[in-house]
């Protein structure tokens, strides 16, 4: 690292707990962001096909670190039901997967929500997504891993 | 010794109802055209939506009573500690507590708690943990008719394990709480 790095990186550094904080929140709805334009490309296919139709819409959250902020919805539709993908927060404190284990470490959740099933969709240090069944293993979530998860929700 | 279903069996029944509304859920077709059915004539988006309030009210039952099971561990315990004249670090101060309340209706939690925080390795994100599940159980208790700003409410199961963390750091002190 060169002067001119370092000068960057502390220009960088958040200064206050206040912008760490907007840096973690604006990092989450990035990964957000990210996640749901990613399962939209999945789903293209369906779409094209016209088996099912997707939609943005926003909510509202609250955090105790973040106070009140808005977050996207992303909605699935098909056959007259609707997969709703609801942000829970970045702050997970942990999430107890089949069998009582316990997945520590996350760094943001999204509960997949389709009448009374309720997936939680969490994301680990590293970034990956991780889909947590009420029954069965923790699996990451994948093109394949997420067509399997709404057939089990739709069919 | 409390009456009330422990953490453990709270779970169970919830689990049961859980996977009895999903398979409500995946048989809708079948029960909209049941006319015996409550669900009877309904479409698959009316069917959804009324299975997911019933989930979030049961969600909100459980987080309520596994609080609920929570206070009787704790209140029963002390009781019990102070009757059997326990040895251990925190049946004298639950005694005194307990004296200088003798003539109120009853302890605060919170003053419970404080004690076995003096004495227990409970660690700060497990009495904050508990601190916030017990601010959702007010909400719950106390008719929800305030916005809860505490956060999205824990699901049951991570509610519990929240509070199995609370009652471990206290067995780490002694082993055979919940007395009672």
């Amino acid at each position: 690292m060169n002067m001119r790095d370092l000068i960057e990186k502390l220009k960088e550094q958040p200064k206050t707990v206040e912008e760490h904080r907007e840096e973690q929140k604006k990092e989450w709805l990035g990964a957000l962001k990210k996640f749901f334009t990613e399962i939209e490309g999945w789903l293209t296919p369906a779409v094209t096909a016209g088996v099912l139709t997707t939609a943005r819409a926003e909510s509202e959250i609250v955090e105790q670190d973040f106070g009140d902020y808005r977050v996207p919805v992303l909605e699935i539709r098909s056959g007259g039901l609707t997969v709703r993908l609801d942000p829970v927060g970045v702050r997970v404190v942990g999430v107890v997967a089949a069998g009582g284990r316990r997945l520590l470490g996350l760094r943001g959740r999204v509960d997949l929500v389709c009448g009374p099933i309720r997936v939680p969709l969490v994301r680990d240090a590293a970034g990956t997504w991780k889909a947590v069944p009420m029954r069965g293993e923790p699996r990451d979530v994948t093109e394949e891993s997420f067509s399997e998860l709404l057939g089990e929700v739709l069919l | 010794m409390s009456s009330f279903p422990r953490a453990d069996e709270l779970i169970e029944a919830y689990e049961d109802q859980g996977e009895a509304l999903e398979r409500l859920f995946h048989a809708r077709p079948t029960l909209a055209a049941d006319p015996r059915s409550r669900f009877h004539k309904l479409s698959a988006g009316a069917i959804q939506d009324r299975l997911e309030q019933d989930r979030q009210e049961l969600d909100l039952w459980v987080v309520m009573m596994l609080m609920a099971s929570f206070e009787a561990a704790i209140r029963t315990d002390a009781k019990d500690r102070i009757q059997s004249r326990t040895r251990d670090e925190v049946r004298k101060p639950l005694r005194i507590l307990h004296d200088k309340h003798e003539h109120e209706s009853r302890i605060r939690l919170a003053d419970i708690l404080a004690i076995w925080e003096d004495h227990a390795p409970v660690s700060a994100s497990a009495k904050s943990n508990l601190r916030i599940l017990l601010k959702h159980r007010n909400w719950l208790a106390h008719g929800r008719h305030w916005t809860n700003k505490s956060g999205k409410l824990p699901a049951p199961l991570d509610a519990r394990a929240n509070l199995d963390d609370y009652v471990q750091a206290l067995q780490a002190n002694a082993a055979d709480f919940p007395r009672g």
